[in-house]
């Protein structure tokens, strides 16, 4: 398990970031890394391979900041769901050709903005 | 069954009445509908909007157009205004001296004074000095970081950094010695080397206390009380934000200039005046008082007011086929605001706050060419059409069919470019005032106090509530309560605030919070309905006196508003008047007062020449 590197409490509830392998290291550091500039701790946890929106489902409906992020490496996308939202339904949805270091950063502040309700960043803004 | 029909054509609605009558020919009001109106009030293109009105009327008795008898539209009081600012205040930089701004999440903590020096010039810095490193956009976090520690090693006195990504929060993540690290710098290559700057991050949720505080930046830089004196328009433009830089350079300088905005000349029938616009709006409207009552307000060519001016006096020319020169304008409101200004010379693209007047004009003419209206109406639909009746006239006879009403009585209609009073004496005899001023002066106000740009959206804010949305369902409307949403709202609304309109919920992306947005928003009603109720009943009130006018009815889509009722209401309590939205005949609320009127007027002539 990788934990995110900010400097605070550690039973401070944090964001969930499942992913089925194989994923480059590279992706996860990027969505990392915007959680990280917007102060929001986070863990990373391996899984076996599932439908990418269930299991970020799964994950917002049993995380205390109601957000899930799964990278699927194998059906090769990126999923960020809310506990609020229904299944079929997720808020951002990252597929293999936009994996650019910019999106994958953005999908990383706006997990940790939508946990702050902070207004969410679209392309560019950053 | 056979029908009469009063037309109003407003500036934004047309409004319609229908009477049938029998044998007797008693008229009894039946129905009435409200459309827009299809172009400028008075040309030829309101026709459409006529037919429509009549027809949506109509349909609500199941009618047809051949039962109409006659058509009386309204004498409209061609009226017309417009807005202009003139900002008097600007601040300027000459050679880069601040960065003041709120990125959302700079990083590290506290105050670190030094001098300025790129990353790729570290190895060259003497390890006497403290210095403040400036990351370009080039240079990513972790190499940075990695940068910072290696010379910090080095036993160089790094003690601030000033970056152009929104990187901040990353490098000082990774530092072994924690800085002040401002981010999402904007012209960083602006920033000059080897001066003395000082680098401030304030804890979350506070604002910076040292580089707000002249004496702070007199201390730090060791200014002399002259130098001090100039600080004042960085520390004032660095208030409340969280994380801030000021840059001493040798000729550094930031002054607040002030801009010529030219003057207006006020000729009165008595006296004439000449008063500067950036004397600010106090000083006009007094003036304006002074030299009342008015023949005409001329700007100085080459100014916003001036060319304002001319634009209206275009557009009434020819819209009433009049030349140019006998159009005048006869009436300004004049209002003090504050606008966000681009620093000219600052190095993050930051604002400060300038001073303007925002001036509204009025321009009146006798008649608009609305028997050219009504030949081309009978044309159209072969039903004879009369013009009958004077605006104001109409719209107090409409006024008193509200319950509990009676003379003496006063109607405020404050539309979108005049704000039109009149009054009707126990004696019944009416006057009517036009004053400049209304609905599109708030938008105007709204538009660049927000610094938003977009009249469209400045017209929202007037109109609508507020609300801030708390999460993908739900938000939080201005007054505080909540509401749920089934399914989720448009994640570019999450966190903002919203404008609630009649189609949903509109994000406003500005950084602002919701009070401030609706503080401004009551402030431009305020200073322009408010001010100009009083100013049109003072000069309609029987010896100036507003205390001798019992009621006052608001008619008109302003009367509409959510607020602005409440608001005049709140001040003319003061003098004893009873003030509401009028009802007309008990029913339409603030609507179709000059339509039921013209109706009335109608009425009552057929059964004089009866008797």
């Amino acid at each position: 398990m990788i934990s995110g590197r900010s400097k605070g409490d550690q039973i401070k509830p944090t964001v969930k970031i499942v992913v089925v392998e194989p994923v480059s290291k590279i992706i996860l550091n990027c969505i990392g890394w915007g959680l990280e500039e917007e102060n929001i701790p986070f863990e990373v946890k391996e899984t076996m391979n599932d439908s990418a929106v269930l299991l970020a489902k799964k994950e917002a409906d049993n995380s205390k900041l109601n957000i899930g992020i799964c990278i699927n490496g194998v059906s090769k996308k990126i999923i960020l769901h809310h506990r609020d939202l229904v299944v079929d339904n997720p808020l951002f949805t990252i597929m293999v050709q936009d994996y650019k270091e910019e999106n994958l950063k953005i999908l990383g502040i706006n997990a940790a903005r939508l946990v702050k309700g902070k207004p969410l960043v679209f392309k560019q803004a950053v | 069954m056979k029908y009469i029909a009063g037309v109003d054509i407003g500036n934004n609605t047309t409004e319609v009445a229908i009477a049938e009558f029998d044998r007797s020919r008693s008229f009894k009001i039946v129905s009435s509908s409200i459309v827009r109106t299809i172009g400028i009030k008075g040309t030829l293109s309101n026709v459409f909007g006529i037919i429509d009105g009549l027809d949506k009327a109509l349909g609500k008795l199941s009618a047809s157009r051949e039962s109409l008898e006659t058509i009386y539209l309204n004498e409209a009081t061609p009226v017309i205004g417009d807005v202009a600012m003139e900002t008097i205040t600007e601040t300027i930089i000459t050679e880069s001296a601040m960065i003041g701004h709120n990125p959302s999440t700079p990083g590290g903590l506290g105050l670190g004074i030094g001098y300025t020096i790129a990353i790729d010039e570290l190895h060259l810095a003497s390890s006497e000095k403290k210095w403040i490193v400036v990351i370009p956009d080039d240079v990513e976090f972790q190499k940075a970081a990695a940068i910072l520690n290696k010379f910090y090693d080095e036993k160089k006195r790094i003690v601030g950094a000033i970056v152009r990504r929104d990187d901040g929060v990353l490098i000082h993540n990774r530092l072994t010695h924690p800085i002040p690290i401002v981010d999402e710098v904007k012209y960083i290559e602006k920033i000059p080397m080897g001066m003395l700057a000082a680098v401030e991050v304030a804890p979350i949720g506070k604002a910076i206390v040292n580089l707000s505080n002249p004496y702070n930046i007199a201390t730090l830089f060791e200014l002399d009380p002259e130098e001090t004196r100039n600080t004042v328009p960085i520390a004032r433009a660095l208030t409340g934000v969280r994380s801030a830089v000021v840059i001493k350079t040798p000729k550094g300088d930031i002054s607040q200039r002030r801009i010529p905005a030219g003057e207006v000349k006020l000729i009165g029938q008595k006296m004439t005046a000449n008063v500067a616009i950036d004397e600010g709006a106090d000083k006009i409207m007094d003036e304006v008082n002074r030299v009342y009552p008015l023949n005409e307000i001329r700007g100085e060519p080459g100014t916003n007011v001036g060319g304002m001016f001319e634009s209206v006096r275009s557009v009434m020319a020819e819209l009433t086929d009049q030349p140019i020169n006998e159009i005048r304008v006869q009436d300004i409101l004049a209002v003090d605001t504050l606008v966000p200004q681009r620093v000219i010379g600052g190095l993050a693209g930051e604002y400060s706050m300038g001073n303007a007047v925002g001036i509204s004009a009025m321009v009146e003419t006798n008649k608009l060419p609305m028997q050219r209206l009504a030949r081309k109406l009978t044309s159209e639909i072969s039903i004879p059409v009369f013009v009958e009746g004077v605006e104001a006239e109409m719209a107090i006879r409409g006024a008193l069919t509200t319950p509990g009403t009676r003379p003496p009585l006063a109607t405020l209609d404050i539309g979108g470019g005049s704000t039109d009073a009149s009054f009707i004496k126990d004696s019944g005899e009416i006057i009517s005032t036009h004053l400049a001023g209304a609905g599109d002066m708030v938008t105007l106000l709204i538009d660049k106090e927000l610094g938003l740009d977009d009249l469209g959206l400045a017209e929202q804010i007037k109109f609508f509530n507020l609300a801030k949305v708390e999460s993908l369902f739900h938000l939080r409307h201005e007054n505080g309560s909540i509401q749920f949403f089934k399914e989720p709202m448009d994640p570019r609304l999450f966190g903002r605030i919203a404008i609630v309109t009649n189609e949903g919920p509109v994000p406003l992306e500005i950084q602002a919070p919701m009070e401030k947005v609706v503080s401004i928003r009551r402030d431009a009603k305020k200073k322009v309905f408010v001010h100009n109720a009083l100013r049109a009943l003072k000069r309609i009130a029987p010896a100036n006196n507003i205390r001798l006018i019992s009621f006052v009815t608001l008619v008109g889509g302003s009367a509409l508003d959510f607020e602005i009722p409440k608001m005049i209401s709140d001040v003319l309590i003061e003098y004893g008047v009873v003030t509401g939205q009028a009802n007309i005949r008990g029913q339409e609320g603030p609507r179709n007062a000059v339509a039921t009127g013209l109706i009335l007027a109608q009425s009552e002539k057929e059964k004089r020449s009866n008797k």
